[in-house]
């Protein structure tokens, strides 16, 4: 299954090219641009993993995704403005605050809000944290444009004429790994094994004694961790203010379906593909029609394959 | 079948006469055009909530679109009022055109449960996006400038208020009648439904499209209380707020919960106004709040706690009575 998705992306990526090759002669330009969206691509892939998690264990629709993310930016922005601390390692103190703030969404919020068995009711509960977390966000750090500055956001390597930016391979590297941890979680470890039990059969999982909610409030931890991480890299790569999140939620969502529910290796797949079509259709000349191009392209996708693109009906 | 309303001459039916009677003279006794502004907000949001009610409470499709019939509803009637000087052709089409997407979203149903959210959540962001981008015919992200009107707000406020009047009324009779049965044997268990003899799809695009008109209508009449009108403002996800969660708010399930819930929505609106800059995080903290500390919602709370309490309170007054007799 592995080898067919990455086998499906690379043609997917060689067939871009090559129309690419086609139409212009700049080869440059092409390879550029496929180096370009492995950073938006990999952000992608990294909010659209912890959200698969999320929404594949819990069903729940957790709009606030994005906005986690971006208080992952602005936690590290926080950091190196009070200590001066370097953005790539105040990671080693999002990773455990995201992991906690995740818990505890979980565990006191969404938790009690699933008893009624009414989607609507979660999916309010992360609204009003979208609100809650926007709006602190827009007290505490204004509505500016902020951006974490690292030597690394503008080196580069320069490879028979093409730039490398170290960036670029940074964030691909990070939504990798990431994608590999939680893999070798679900797989290995006793609470992964206990998410995926809950995944696939919430009340057969009760039923046999799996601490459910523990399970449930660990699944939105990983997730959210992610998207902390996902929120320190996309700091060092763009600019962002209190409302990028909402890009960053959607993003991830037509990536988990490009990639298939239930797949966490989908959702980097899924990532890649959306920051290639996005880096190419604003390249060339679709310019504001793009959002709307992929938007519309998600809908028929959706409805087409609902449990996914590339994958049947699996649940990790 | 019951009567539609509750018996002639018994206490609930002269409630209601009254009701009705004192909001339609209302403005008249408040004398204060901002209070007749707040009403018809008021009003705008209750028939939002109650038109969601239909797809989402009675058919039980969570649908994140109505915020586009919304702001179909307010563009529609913005482009034909400038081309015509007069709103009201635009307001009618506005229930032709929010039922047209409605229609077009057939495919839709495909798709179940959460999947049927995110759906129409992203048509909701694209339909906004083709907006903001088609600036020919739209204006595009600048916006449009409507004509002025008188400062009386009156008939923008009769016109809302006949619209909640009908929007109840459609409510009340599709508890009443097949279709609304069926939808609400779609919700409860789509396979039995069908089983039934009940056409499921048809039933839920039937139950969008009613609920699309209903909100392409209140888009109407709220784009004629507008001087100014742009993507952002028109489909912005605060409408999907106002759609989906006054349901959830004031009690699932039932006719008056989703207008208690609009009710909610309105006054929160206005009494966190003074705030400034803490307004949406004051917001945000209310509406986790009442989700967590009200679970079944206001109205469905209050009828079972305090309500109950008084009935099981009479009962043993009765019973204990009987026993004093004895």
């Amino acid at each position: 299954m592995i080898n067919r998705k990455i086998s499906i992306t690379l043609v997917a990526v060689v067939a871009i090219a090559v129309f690419g090759l086609s139409v212009s002669s700049e080869r440059k330009i092409i390879i550029q641009l496929l180096i370009q969206s492995l950073m938006v691509g990999g952000l992608y892939a990294l909010a659209a993993s912890g959200l698969s998690l999320i929404f594949g264990v819990m069903k729940v629709i957790n709009l606030a995704h994005g906005d986690l993310m971006v208080l992952g930016s602005y936690m590290s922005l926080g950091l190196f403005n009070l200590v001066g601390l370097n953005p790539f390692l105040s990671l080693l103190l999002v990773v455990p605050a995201f992991f906690a703030i995740g818990y505890l969404i979980q565990s006191t919020m969404i938790e009690p809000s699933m008893k009624s068995g009414e989607i609507s009711a979660a999916m309010l509960i992360a609204f009003g944290l979208s609100y809650v977390i926007e709006n602190i966000l827009s007290i505490t750090f204004t509505t500016d444009p902020q951006a974490l500055h690292t030597p690394l956001a503008t080196a580069s390597y320069v490879v028979l004429g093409i730039r490398f930016p170290i960036l670029a391979l940074w964030i691909f590297g990070a939504a990798v790994l990431g994608i590999v941890f939680l893999k070798v979680l679900l797989s290995k470890s006793y609470i992964g094994m206990a998410i995926r039990a809950v995944a696939q059969d919430r009340e057969g999982a009760l039923i046999s004694g799996i601490p459910v909610a523990k399970a449930n409030a660990v699944a939105f931890g990983f997730g959210t961790l992610l998207a902390g991480v996902g929120g320190t890299l996309l700091g060092t790569a763009f600019s962002f203010d209190p409302f990028t999140g909402l890009v960053y939620t959607l993003g991830a969502f037509v990536a988990i379906v490009l990639g298939g529910v239930g797949s966490i290796e989908g959702a980097l797949v899924g990532g890649l593909v959306l920051g290639v079509a996005q880096t190419f259709l604003s390249y060339y000349g679709v310019g504001g029609w793009t959002e709307s191009v992929i938007y519309l392209i998600f809908i028929v996708i959706i409805i087409i394959r609902p449990t996914g693109l590339l994958a049947r009906v699996r649940v990790f | 079948m019951r009567s539609l309303l509750p018996p002639l001459g018994s206490r609930r039916f002269q409630i209601l006469i009254a009701l009705i009677l004192v909001i339609a003279v209302l403005p008249f006794l408040l004398r204060n055009g901002y209070y007749t502004y707040l009403l018809f907000l008021t009003m705008i949001y209750i028939v939002i909530a109650v038109a969601w009610n239909v797809v989402g409470g009675f058919a039980g499709q969570i649908s994140l679109a109505n915020a586009s019939f919304f702001g179909v509803g307010i563009y529609t009637t913005s482009l034909i009022w400038k081309a015509t000087s007069s709103p009201i052709p635009g307001i009618i089409l506005s229930a032709v055109t929010a039922a047209l997407l409605a229609l077009a979203m057939t495919p839709f149903f495909r798709l179940r449960g959460s999947y049927f959210a995110i759906g129409t959540f992203y048509l909701t962001i694209a339909v906004e996006q083709i907006v903001n981008n088609w600036s020919p015919v739209t204006g595009g992200a600048i916006g449009i400038y409507l004509p002025i009107t008188g400062s009386s707000l009156l008939p923008q406020y009769y016109a809302s208020y006949l619209l909640l009047l009908i929007a109840v009324l459609v409510t009340i009779l599709l508890t009443k009648s097949r279709v609304g049965i069926a939808m609400i044997g779609v919700r409860e268990d789509e396979d039995a439904a069908r089983a039934a003899g009940v056409n499921a799809l048809r039933t839920k695009v039937t139950s969008l499209v009613i609920s699309a008109s209903l909100t392409g209508l209140a888009g109407g009449i709220y784009a004629y209380s507008l001087s100014y009108t742009d993507p952002s403002s028109a489909f912005s996800l605060k409408w999907v707020v106002i759609s989906v969660f006054p349901a959830v708010v004031g009690g699932v399930g039932t006719i008056i919960g989703p207008i208690i819930g609009a009710i909610f929505f309105s006054l929160l609106d206005q009494m966190l106004s003074v705030y400034g800059t803490y307004q949406l995080l004051i917001y945000g903290v209310l509406l986790i709040a009442v989700v967590l500390l009200l679970p079944t919602g206001i109205y469905t709370t209050f009828r079972d706690k305090v309500l109950g309490r008084l009935q099981t309170s009479k009962k043993e007054k009765v019973q204990t009575s009987k026993r004093e007799d004895h």
